[in-house]
C-alpha cells in the first residue's frame, strides 16, 4: 500500500512540475541573474572572479532555491489537500518527507545542469564540478529540508518573506564549509573531508525536521 | 456498530470562547445536522471531531472508549470532507482521481467512467481542473466519499454550489449510507434536509 | 515537588513572588555595576598595548555573555513550557527575546567602538563579532515569527520550536564561524594580543557579569509579570488585582 501510494506521488510531483507553467525555469534564471549581477559590480578580472566565485556560486545557489521552497507547502496547504494528506493518508510521515526529497531533486537538477555554465562565467577550472556538485547537493539538502520544516511552521503567514529571514542565518555553516569545497577543489586539495561534513549536516537536519514540520502543520491546521 | 459520544467539548482561541459545553451522541444509522450562525463554530467542532483541532475540555468517545489515548481506530473509521473542495487546479478530472485522491486515501477506482456518471462528470475526464465550475468542482470532490468506503462522513456544508439535481443525488447517497449503517455529521444552512433519522445539534 | 513546582509556576504566583526577587536582583546588580565600574575604571592599571581603552571590556564582554545566556534561558524556558505545557515559561520566553536582543546588540556596539582605535575600523570580520551578529538576526528572527500569529497559543508554540532549532543551529553555526576565522588569519599573529588579564583588571570584569546577570535576571522578571498581566487580562486573578488597586486609589 505505501509503495503504490509512493508511485503516486511521484507521479502527481512529476506532474505538477511539468504542468507548472514554466516555473520550474525561475530559479534558474535567478541563479545566473545574481551572477550577473555581482560580476557586473566588480571589475571582472579573473582572479577577482575566482576569488569571489565559491561564494557567489553558494549565494546564488541557495537564494534560488528559496524561490521553489516558498511552494512547498503553501498551496496545498491553502486548498485544503495538506489536511486531507495528514488525515487520511495510510503514512502521512513518509508521503511528506518523499514529497521533501521529490521536491528537493527536481529543484537542484535543473540547478545543477547550470553549474558548468556558472563556473565558465566566474573562470574557474572546470576540475571543480564534481566536488562543487557533490558540497552543493549535500549542503542544500540541509538547507531544503531545514527550509521545509521552517515553512511549515510559518504557514500561517502570508508573507515569503518570513521563512526566508528564518532560514538563512541557519545557511551560515553550510556557506561557510560550502565555499571552501569550490575553493579548495580550485587549488587542488582533497575536499572529501569537507564534503563529509555537510553530508553529516544534511543526516542531522534530516533527523529533526520531520517533527517540527509535523508540528507546524499541526498547529497552523489547527 | 458504531458509536460516537461527545461530553461538554469547549473550544478556546486565547480568551475568545468559540463553544462551550457541547454534548451528542450518535449511533450507526443516524446523522447529525450541525445547525448554527456564522461564526457560531460549526467548523471548529466538526475539525475537532475530524481529528484536526483539540478541545480544550471535554470528552470524546468512539465505541465508548475515550479516543484520547489511542485515535488511530476513530482516524481510520472517518472520512471528513471540509469546505474547500481540496482539488488541485492544474490536474484534469481523470488525474484528481488516479494521483490525487489515492493520496488521500482513496481506492483507485474500479471504473472510472461509472463512478463519474454518478456525479454527472461523465464526458470531463480530460477537462482540467480549474475550467470545471464551482459545482462541478464540488461533485468531484464529493466522489471521494464514494471511493473510500468509512463508516462515519464528517462534511462541512456538502451541498453548497451544488444545483437541485446535485443535491438530490448527494442527499441520496447519504441516505443510502445512513441505510447500511453508516454515520454523518453535516453542516448545512439548509432550511429542512430531507434525511430520516436525523438528530440537530444547535450551536 | 511537581505539584509544588506547579504552584510556584502558576501565573498570579509568579506574579507576586517575581515582584518581591525583581526588586532584591535589581538592588544587587545596581550595587554590583557600581563597584565593578569604579573597580574597572578608576582602580584597574591601563592595559600596557591598549591604554585605556581596554576598559570597554567591562561592557563588551559581560554583555556578549549575557546576550548566549539569555537564549539559553530562553531556549530552557521553551522547552520546559511545551514539555510540560507551562503557559507561564511561555511568558518568560516571549520577554526575553526582546532583552537578549538588546544584549546582543550592545555588544555588536561596544565591539565596534573598541575595534574603531584597535583595529582602525568600525567592523572587523572577527569570529566573536560574525557570530553575534548572526545571534542578533536570529533573534529578530524569533521576534518575527511571534508577531506574524494573531493567536496567543500558536504563536507560543511555533516561537518555542524555532528557539530549539536555534538550540541545535547555534553552537553549528558559532564553530563553522571560528574555524573560518581561524583559516584567514592563518599563522599570523592576531593584531592585537589578547590583554592579558591580572587581578586588578579581572575582578571587575567578573563583578560586573554578575552585575549583568543580576540586572538581566531583575528586568527579565519585571517584564514577565507585565506580560502575564496582558497575557490572562481576563482571568479572575487578575481582575481581583485591578479592583484591590482602584481601591486603594
Amino acid at each position: 500500500m505505501l509503495l503504490s501510494e509512493l508511485k503516486t506521488l511521484y507521479k502527481l510531483e512529476w506532474r505538477q512540475f511539468s504542468r507548472s507553467q514554466g516555473q520550474w525555469l525561475f530559479p534558474v534564471m535567478l541563479f545566473i541573474l545574481v551572477i550577473v549581477l555581482f560580476t557586473v559590480g566588480i571589475d571582472p578580472e579573473a582572479h577577482r572572479l575566482q576569488q569571489m566565485a565559491p561564494a557567489v556560486i553558494w549565494c546564488a545557489f541557495l537564494l534560488s532555491l528559496l524561490l521553489a521552497l516558498d511552494h512547498m507547502w503553501r498551496d496545498d496547504y491553502q486548498n485544503g489537500v495538506l489536511e486531507q494528506m495528514l488525515l487520511h493518508s495510510e503514512s502521512p510521515l513518509q508521503l511528506l518527507l518523499h514529497r521533501v526529497v521529490v521536491r528537493w531533486v527536481l529543484s537542484i537538477v535543473p540547478l545543477l545542469l547550470c553549474l558548468p555554465l556558472a563556473i565558465s562565467m566566474l573562470q574557474m577550472p572546470m576540475t571543480i564540478f564534481m566536488p562543487s556538485l557533490l558540497a552543493l547537493a549535500a549542503g542544500s539538502f540541509v538547507f531544503w529540508s531545514l527550509g521545509s520544516a521552517l515553512s511549515a511552521l510559518t504557514l500561517n503567514d502570508r508573507r515569503p518573506a518570513l521563512m526566508s529571514l528564518l532560514l538563512l542565518p541557519m545557511a551560515v555553516p553550510i556557506v561557510i564549509f560550502g565555499s571552501r569545497v569550490i575553493k579548495q577543489s580550485a587549488m587542488g586539495e582533497s575536499v572529501s573531508g569537507l564534503v563529509l561534513m555537510l553530508v553529516g549536516l544534511s543526516i542531522l537536519s534530516l533527523s529533526i525536521t520531520p517533527w517540527i514540520m509535523f508540528a507546524g502543520m499541526r498547529l497552523n491546521l489547527d | 456498530m458504531y458509536s460516537l459520544e461527545a461530553k461538554n467539548l469547549s473550544k478556546w482561541r486565547d480568551h475568545y470562547c468559540v463553544f462551550t459545553d457541547v454534548s451528542f451522541s450518535l449511533n450507526s444509522g443516524e446523522s447529525l445536522w450541525i445547525r448554527g450562525d456564522n461564526g457560531a463554530g460549526k467548523t471548529s467542532l466538526i475539525r475537532i471531531l475530524a481529528g484536526l483541532s483539540k478541545a480544550n475540555d471535554g470528552e470524546l468517545l468512539w465505541n465508548n472508549e475515550s479516543f484520547l489515548a489511542d485515535n488511530s481506530s476513530y482516524q481510520g473509521a472517518l472520512h471528513y470532507l471540509s469546505h474547500q473542495q481540496t482539488l488541485i487546479p492544474h490536474l484534469t478530472v481523470l488525474e484528481s482521481i488516479q494521483l490525487l485522491f489515492p493520496m488521500l486515501g482513496a481506492k483507485a477506482a474500479s471504473d472510472i467512467s461509472l463512478s463519474l456518471n454518478d456525479v454527472g462528470l461523465a464526458g470531463f475526464e480530460q477537462h482540467k481542473v480549474q475550467n470545471l465550475s464551482a459545482g462541478q468542482k464540488q461533485r468531484l470532490s464529493l466522489l471521494r466519499l464514494l471511493l473510500r468506503n468509512k463508516p462515519l462522513w464528517i462534511l462541512d456544508e456538502p451541498q453548497s454550489h451544488l444545483d437541485r439535481e446535485g443535491q438530490a443525488w448527494l442527499f441520496d447517497t447519504i441516505e443510502r449510507h445512513i441505510s447500511n449503517k453508516g454515520m454523518v455529521i453535516i453542516i448545512s444552512h439548509a432550511k429542512d434536509l430531507p434525511l430520516t433519522h436525523v438528530k440537530s445539534l444547535d450551536l | 515537588m511537581k505539584k509544588w513546582f506547579h504552584q510556584w509556576v502558576s501565573p498570579p504566583h509568579l506574579y507576586e513572588r517575581a515582584d518581591r526577587y525583581a526588586k532584591v536582583f535589581l538592588f544587587l546588580a545596581i550595587a554590583s555595576i557600581l563597584v565593578a565600574l569604579y573597580g574597572g575604571l578608576v582602580l584597574a592599571p591601563a592595559d600596557y598595548q591598549q591604554g585605556d581603552a581596554f576598559r570597554i571590556i567591562y561592557v563588551h564582554v559581560p554583555s556578549a555573555w549575557l546576550s548566549m545566556f539569555a537564549y539559553a534561558f530562553m531556549a530552557g524556558a521553551s522547552f520546559v513550557a511545551l514539555v510540560w505545557r507551562f503557559s507561564a515559561a511561555h511568558a518568560v520566553a516571549t520577554v526575553i527575546a526582546p532583552i537578549g536582543a538588546v544584549f546582543t546588540l550592545l555588544c555588536l556596539l561596544t565591539g565596534s567602538l573598541w575595534g574603531k582605535p584597535m583595529w582602525g575600523t568600525w567592523w572587523e570580520w572577527d569570529a566573536r563579532m560574525t557570530s553575534e551578529l548572526v545571534l542578533l538576526l536570529i533573534y529578530l528572527g524569533y521576534i518575527a515569527l511571534r508577531l506574524s500569529f494573531e493567536e496567543q497559543a500558536k504563536a507560543d508554540k511555533a516561537a518555542a520550536i524555532f528557539a530549539l532549532i536555534g538550540v541545535v543551529n547555534l553552537p553549528i553555526i558559532h564553530y563553522s564561524v571560528y574555524w573560518w576565522n581561524t583559516l584567514h588569519q592563518g599563522a599570523t599573529v592576531s593584531k592585537i594580543g589578547k590583554p592579558s588579564i591580572t587581578w586588578d583588571m579581572g575582578w571587575p570584569l567578573l563583578l560586573m557579569t554578575i552585575g549583568f546577570m543580576l540586572f538581566f535576571g531583575a528586568i527579565t522578571l519585571m517584564a514577565t509579570r507585565g506580560e502575564l498581566l496582558s497575557r490572562e487580562r481576563r482571568t479572575k486573578w487578575v481582575k481581583e488585582l485591578v479592583d484591590i488597586n482602584r481601591g486603594v486609589n
